[in-house]
């Protein structure tokens, strides 16, 4: 049967007016900045920490993301810091005493091809080389691992092996990011709820504060972490960050009994498919190819990838939809994320995960912060600086999702 | 064509027991007439629940067909031979099939110049306005017939023919002719009596050349078009979906009603006003043997006096407003005689069958093991609940008047006014009719309750405003006419709308563990919780407790919610937020989302394979609307209630 879900602490977090100066302030109240707060708090005992938010609290793409984590990126650098957040995740329930309800059930990634046999092989080397568990499965194993997925030859989309990687799951995005903000409130951080920037104050090419709906607020340091509006805010200081914003689309059903044991995800398809934990299959589409910040796409997208997974997954035929939503995907031209200094002291850059955001969310928060902490990079960020796209030193992971990017 | 239950024409089964119903009922009415009240069992709390709202929008009634998924048994109609067994717990996968996708998604779209969306009064006025000044209209309803609730049909209702042979006078001169049956209907409506039964303008729209009537379709999701202007619509019915793009578009989605929780409103026999004049009107199913009906508004007096005529001993009709403070705030209707002649109607049949009109009291809770068996009645006040009086019961019809349908105008980006007292907003538009987005007008309900009148007139507006944005030339007399009789409409539907206020203090009747979310099954005490917790608006109440995130999206407990949490967070209901602003309108098959075209029982549905093609859909229902029964173009009786301010 399906789970009943826990109950949750009696108090999450205070709603505190701003106050006039902080000597950090974060901008943008998503999965990445409270966890960046938290880290700021615990790690580096940076407590004077207000993290500012226009809408509420995980509203933006942590409300809207299909919930996989994993670590299984190609690159080393990309494969270090999802692995350093898949082994906070593990921890993560104990450290933040919050019930996030992280299941490792495994990812499987199909293959459709034998381009994709090569590829995904390739992959599932490298993972092994940067010490990612990482499995190759032939068709019957992939049946075995996820028994209703469709492995006959006869599809469009015949399912000809796949990656797997057993530590890999789901958790649950709002608890998750309610076990970050109580933990950083404790720990003294101001969450500060329907609070938009409109000015960042420089002088002599230092940050010093910014200007918002709320009145102006002093900043000894201003961490941006606004996924695709923080090119929005980057502009406000004359910088042009390397983003471009897509729609992103995903869909939940109706409570179903339990089917689907694992998380699957088709990069040719464009699907990726899990069962959360209540019951609700939960299932990701393609971008849309446009740029946008409407939080909705069309609905041929949905339409195509819908036909596809079905192949692969007939029983879902009948189970309904009951809503729909788009998030934004922030992709940066080597699909790889930006975390670190900018030209402007005091002022950082964290953007650009495009679909990877929430599996890295403990990961980043932990060396955004001491980014801003040290104002210096962690190892494990330092490959991420924003001149990567100027040095030429990128980290290509383009196809390293289900979602083209 | 309904006849009362008992001359069941046709056998099924329920659980393994034999039940008969009369061709045309829905499973829902079929089951209410043999005596079903345990439709499912819901999965957190173990109770049994039945038909609640009636009319497809809240999802409580879902039973399977043949082990099949689950469906709403409001309004799915029963066949003969049907094996219906409880909707209980998560859905399983037995018997499902694999799908071969048939429909490419970029294909070219079908393009109509007009689409209304919604087929009761608003809808019909509009797409008889536009269709007047010669444009091809589209007219989709998610009804079996339609008329919408005001105008709702008995069950198997057919307007009449293309052809006119079957239809009324007005009907059969419309056949190439640029004004005729509007102008009928307009002038009956105007003179109050065609406006009783709607029929004449269902006639009228059934017989005319340029209108496609398509029944049975709702729209699950609007979006902007592929055309610099113009809209495209996912349309869905049983085992088919398909796409229209619309030039121009008329959303005349109606209302829903306003329900409040209170103790014990999830125990079966506790629905809705329209649920039970649903019930009544499509199938003629009583709701209940002793009724108290119960809420506020207008709306009440007319289902409580149908009820009494049907044959139900109603043993009170309890209004929130006190009769001091409605009389007072009232009297302008003195310019509505009209309307005060219909009311008096009412209350003769309640006077006639002794029924006692209280006011100033509400349902402050229900209760029974299994089915509703008593309610609790109390005078409301500052020093709380007094007079507690409880009445004996089997059926409770409690709604406190309506909320505006804006789901499609949501998704569109269309702007919305809120209503100053109440939860919910409504659909803003100019003189015109004219959202804010292009080519999209909006007429009815959905732009404020205002009743069959005002929506009538409205339609006429928006009808005749799209087809001018198509480049036709509506009458100008015609809109002239629609302009002064809504003037005259509006004072009357905003004097209504002023008389029966909603109590802010109602949140009072509810206890900590009064299920708030029916689909969820979250109680009054999590919601509170959610509060306390730090919550500061209805989305972060709705992740902390699911609040809305069942089967019916928070369209039932949405707006309750919305008026209880406010004072709470210390803000007007339309700064709280709603639940549910997704693109979705309505759930939808995978299957058919992914344009799979018929479902896994699809042959079990004749039109299932035809949805498959973009067009087939619409087409395959025109040639079903074709067939006129001469016998069902009467309305019984119980169709004929109406009440300006009613919706």
């Amino acid at each position: 049967m399906t789970e009943d879900l826990p109950e949750h602490p009696d108090f999450l977090w205070r709603n505190p007016e701003p106050k006039r100066h902080y000597d950090v302030v974060i901008v943008g109240g998503g999965g990445h900045g409270l966890a960046t707060a938290y880290y700021l708090a615990r790690n580096h005992g940076i407590t004077n920490v207000a993290v500012l938010e226009r809408g509420w609290l995980a509203g933006g793409n942590m409300a809207r993301n299909t919930t996989i984590i994993r670590s299984n990126y190609l690159w080393e650098a990309s494969a270090g810091i999802y692995e350093h957040a898949l082994k906070l995740w593990e921890g993560l329930a104990e450290d933040l005493d919050y019930p996030i309800l992280f299941s490792q059930r495994g990812v499987l990634n199909l293959a459709h091809s034998q381009q994709d046999v090569r590829e995904g092989a390739r992959r599932v080397h490298a993972n092994r080389l940067s010490g990612v568990d990482a499995h190759w499965l032939d068709p019957g194993q992939v049946k075995e691992v996820c028994p209703i997925v469709n492995i006959s030859p006869d599809v469009r989309y015949p399912v000809l092996g796949a990656t797997y990687q057993p530590r890999a799951g789901i958790a649950k995005h709002d608890y998750v990011a309610w076990g970050f903000a109580r933990a950083a409130d404790a720990l003294g951080v101001d969450l500060i709820q329907h609070c938009e920037v409109t000015g960042i104050d420089v002088h002599d090419g230092r940050v010093t504060g910014l200007r918002t709906t709320r009145g102006p607020i002093g900043a000894g340091k201003v961490a941006l972490s606004a996924a695709g509006h923080s090119s929005v805010l980057a502009r406000m200081v004359g910088l042009d960050l390397p983003v471009q914003s897509h729609p992103l689309q995903a869909l939940v059903s109706e409570l179903l009994e339990p089917v689907h044991p694992t998380v699957v995800m088709s990069n040719a398809v464009h699907v990726y498919v899990s069962q959360a934990h209540k019951g609700e299959l939960v299932m990701g589409a393609g971008i849309d190819a446009y740029n946008s910040y409407s939080q909705r796409g069309a609905l041929r997208v949905i339409e195509r990838q819908m036909s596809a997974a079905l192949e692969l997954f007939p029983v879902f035929a009948r189970a309904h939809v009951l809503r729909t939503w788009g998030g934004i995907v922030d992709v940066t031209p080597d699909a790889s994320a930006i975390v670190g200094l900018t030209p402007i002291d005091g002022l950082y850059v964290n953007c650009g995960w495009g679909t990877g955001g929430f599996k890295a969310t403990p990961g980043v928060g932990w060396c955004y912060a001491h980014t801003v902490a040290h104002d210096e990079p962690h190892p494990l960020n330092a490959p991420f600086r924003l001149d990567r796209f100027s040095t030429g030193a990128l980290i290509d992971e383009h196809g390293a999702a289900a979602v083209a990017h | 064509m309904p006849e009362p239950s008992g001359t069941g024409a046709l056998t099924f089964r329920f659980e393994g027991r034999e039940l008969t119903a009369t061709p045309g009922a829905s499973i829902g009415a079929a089951l209410w007439a043999a005596g079903v009240r345990h439709f499912r069992t819901t999965r957190t709390l173990g109770r049994p629940r039945a038909l609640y709202c009636g009319i497809g929008q809240c999802f409580d009634c879902l039973v399977r067909v043949g082990g099949g998924p689950p469906v709403r048994a409001c309004v799915t109609p029963v066949r003969d031979g049907d094996d219906v067994s409880r909707g209980d717990t998560a859905s399983d996968w037995s018997g499902s099939a694999c799908l071969a996708p048939r429909r490419d998604p970029d294909q070219s779209p079908d393009v109509r110049d007009l689409v209304v969306v919604g087929a009761g009064p608003a809808g019909l006025s509009a797409a008889l306005a536009a269709a007047e000044a010669g444009v091809a209209v589209t007219l989709l309803d998610a009804g079996a017939t339609p008329g919408g609730q005001i105008w709702r049909q008995p069950a198997g209702f057919e307007a009449g023919s293309a052809a006119g042979s079957a239809a009324g006078p007005a009907a059969s001169s419309a056949v190439g002719s640029t004004a005729d049956p509007a102008a009928s209907s307009v002038a009956g409506l105007a003179g109050g009596k065609a406006g009783g039964k709607g029929v004449g303008a269902l006639r009228a729209v059934a017989a005319h050349p340029r209108i496609e009537v398509v029944t049975g379709a709702t729209v699950v999701m609007a979006m902007p078009g592929t055309a610099a202007q113009g809209v495209r619509l996912l349309v869905e019915r049983p085992g088919a979906a398909w796409t229209v793009e619309a030039r121009t578009l008329v959303l005349a989605t109606g209302a829903a009603e306003l329900s409040l929780p209170f103790p014990g409103w999830d125990l079966p026999g506790v629905l809705t006003p329209g649920g039970a004049q649903a019930l009544l009107k499509a199938h003629g199913v009583l709701a209940g043997s002793r009724i108290l009906v119960a809420g506020t508004g207008p709306f009440l007096w007319p289902v409580a006096a149908g009820l009494c005529r049907a044959g139900a001993r109603v043993v009170a009709v309890v209004d929130a407003a006190t009769p001091h403070g409605a009389g007072r705030r009232l009297a302008g209707l003195a310019a509505h005689p009209a309307l005060l002649g219909q009311a008096a109607g009412y209350l003769r049949t309640l006077a006639a069958a002794r029924v006692p009109v209280l006011g100033g009291r509400a349902v402050v809770a229900a209760r029974g093991r299994d089915r509703v068996e008593s309610v609790t009645v109390a005078r409301l006040g500052d020093r709380g609940q007094r007079d507690r009086r409880e009445y004996p019961v089997d059926a409770v019809c409690a709604g406190w008047g309506f909320i505006p349908s804006v789901e499609l105008a949501r998704s569109l980006g269309c702007a919305e006014d809120r209503h100053p007292t109440r939860p919910g907003s409504a659909v803003a538009v100019d003189g015109d009719q004219a959202t804010s987005v292009p080519g999209v007008y909006a007429a009815g309900e959905t732009t404020g309750i205002g009743g069959a009148t005002v929506s009538w007139w409205e339609g006429a507006i928006a009808g005749a405003s799209a087809a001018r944005a198509l480049g036709a030339v509506p009458d100008a007399g015609r809109i002239r006419l629609a302009r002064r009789r809504l003037r005259y409409a509006r004072h009357a539907a905003r004097t209504l709308d002023r008389g029966f206020p909603l109590d802010p203090g109602w949140p009072g009747w509810l206890a900590p563990d009064t299920v708030i979310c029916r689909c969820e099954e979250v109680t009054w005490r999590r919601i509170v919780d959610a509060v306390d917790e730090g919550s500061t608006d209805l989305r972060s109440i709705k992740g902390l407790t699911r609040c809305g995130m069942g089967w019916c999206q928070g369209r039932v407990c949405g707006p309750a919610t919305q008026s209880a949490v406010a004072p709470r967070l210390g803000l007007p209901p339309g700064a709280v937020g709603d639940l549910a602003t997704r693109p979705l309108a309505a759930p939808i098959p995978i299957g058919l989302l992914a344009g799979a075209g018929g479902g896994p029982d699809g042959d079990a549905n004749p039109d299932a394979d035809a949805g498959s093609e973009a067009d087939a859909g619409p087409e395959a229902d025109a040639a079903s609307g074709a067939d006129a029964d001469p016998d069902s173009d009467v309305a019984p009786d119980a169709g004929a209630e109406v009440v300006a301010g009613g919706g």
